[in-house]
């Protein structure tokens, strides 16, 4: 064992710390020895004397226990704001998985486009032809938002929320991906009410090979 | 974990899912302690009060961050305590030790033993005012607020070695200010003094 520093053991044992035997013995022989140890003992004792009646005269005052109500009031709206914030966040989930399914009919839209890219007397933009210009918000490697077909839009002004999910390939019915994607990542831009309102796809849309052109190549 | 820290764990679980109850118990729990740590750091009532709020505030926001792997939720609380006196002082420039005491002696002017014994635990306080940050913060969490070394630790976030030596060096500075004043460096003031 490590022989403490007297100093220590005074501190140690006037404060009502355990100690043991060989310590005590040690400090109760120094303390007869020396009358500088034993000095320093009664201060310590007297110190931890007063300290304890500090501690006892600090009370709460009566003014503190007014406050009480308006905590319970701040806890209740914390707990209503996160509760919401729940459900906010449950819908969003749920509303990701629909536009997880709604992406897949908004990349076969897509790839149809690009396959027919050339072609003159192209039919009127759709929803889905509105890409949104969300370059402010992400980095210039991402693509852009494109509007889901059936979704009300994208107004500016409004607030969205982008929630990241991954798709499996196999959920797309007639798209295939380039190996090895089995997957696809792609933030969904819920709107306000937490529909889904455009996607943009984290991958390059260059992984899609629609099934038309598949067997165009083989 | 005690008995008790489980049950403030408890407390701080079933305050997240919502249960007022939890709430109000952990707060009827740990208010004491973080107003004794507080005033301590401070000597305002008034400042130990809004500090007092402020960490239960916090809580309400910052429940969820507890991370019982490092200490207790007594710990935790007295460790947000600690942050918000900290920054209290530093906004109101009383980062080092001062004077600027706003209480007094109680009225109506009490017997002459109550205000020797009060003086003489203002003169405590204010030798621990005078102590450097770190070694005062380790006399109120131990011996005010009355964590162990281990939960002390934790909330300075330092080795429990290092609060052992600075609690011993803040008494040994504590026990020799203390002499020099009873050996008469500032006598106590009679009752007829502090009540005019």
């Amino acid at each position: 064992m490590t022989r403490r520093p007297i100093e220590e053991l005074v501190i140690g044992y006037a404060r009502g710390e355990p100690m043991e035997v060989e310590e005590r013995e040690r400090l109760r022989a120094e303390c007869s020895a020396s009358a500088a140890v034993a000095s320093d003992m009664r201060a310590q004792e007297d110190l931890t004397r007063r300290l304890a009646a500090l501690r006892d005269a600090v009370r709460v005052p009566k003014s503190a226990v007014v406050d009480d109500e308006r905590l319970l009031e701040a806890f209740r709206a914390a707990h209503a704001r996160r509760a919401t914030s729940r459900r906010r966040f449950r819908r969003g989930v749920g509303a990701a998985g629909i536009a997880a399914s709604v992406a897949a009919i908004a990349v076969v839209g897509m790839l149809h486009r690009v396959d027919d890219g050339g072609r003159a007397g192209a039919p009127a933009a759709s929803a889905s032809d509105r890409a949104v210009d969300a370059s402010a918000e992400q980095g210039p490697a991402l693509a852009v938002f494109h509007a889901l077909p059936f979704s009300p839009g994208v107004s500016p002004g409004a607030s969205y929320s982008v929630v990241r999910v991954r798709i499996p390939v196999s959920s797309f019915p007639v798209v295939h991906a380039i190996e090895p994607y089995t997957s696809v990542e792609a933030d969904i831009l819920l709107g306000p009410d937490g529909i889904p309102a455009a996607i943009r796809f984290v991958d390059p849309e260059e992984v899609f090979v629609t099934a038309a052109a598949d067997s165009k190549e083989r | 974990m005690t008995t008790t820290e489980n049950e403030d764990a408890l407390l701080l679980r079933d305050l997240i899912a919502g249960d007022e109850w939890a709430f109000s118990e952990l707060y009827r729990r740990r208010r004491g302690e973080i107003y004794r740590f507080a005033f301590a750091m401070t000597r305002s009532t008034a400042l130990a009060q809004d500090v007092m709020q402020d960490v239960f505030l916090r809580l309400l926001e910052d429940a969820t961050r507890f991370d019982p792997s490092r200490g207790t939720v007594r710990a935790w609380l007295l460790g947000c305590a600690r942050h918000v006196v900290l920054d209290r002082l530093r906004a109101e420039g009383r980062w080092a030790a001062d004077a600027a005491v706003d209480d007094g002696p109680s009225t109506p002017c009490p017997a002459e033993d109550a205000v020797f014994t009060e003086q003489r635990l203002a003169q405590l306080h204010a030798a621990i005012l005078s102590l450097p940050v770190e070694y005062r913060e380790a006399v109120a969490l131990c011996e005010i607020a009355e964590l162990s070394y281990a939960e002390c630790a934790a909330v300075l976030g330092c080795p429990i070695g290092t609060v052992r030596s600075r609690l011993h060096r803040a008494r040994a500075l504590l026990a020799r200010r203390l002499a020099d004043i009873d050996d008469g460096e500032a006598p106590l003031r009679r009752v007829n003094e502090v009540c005019g």
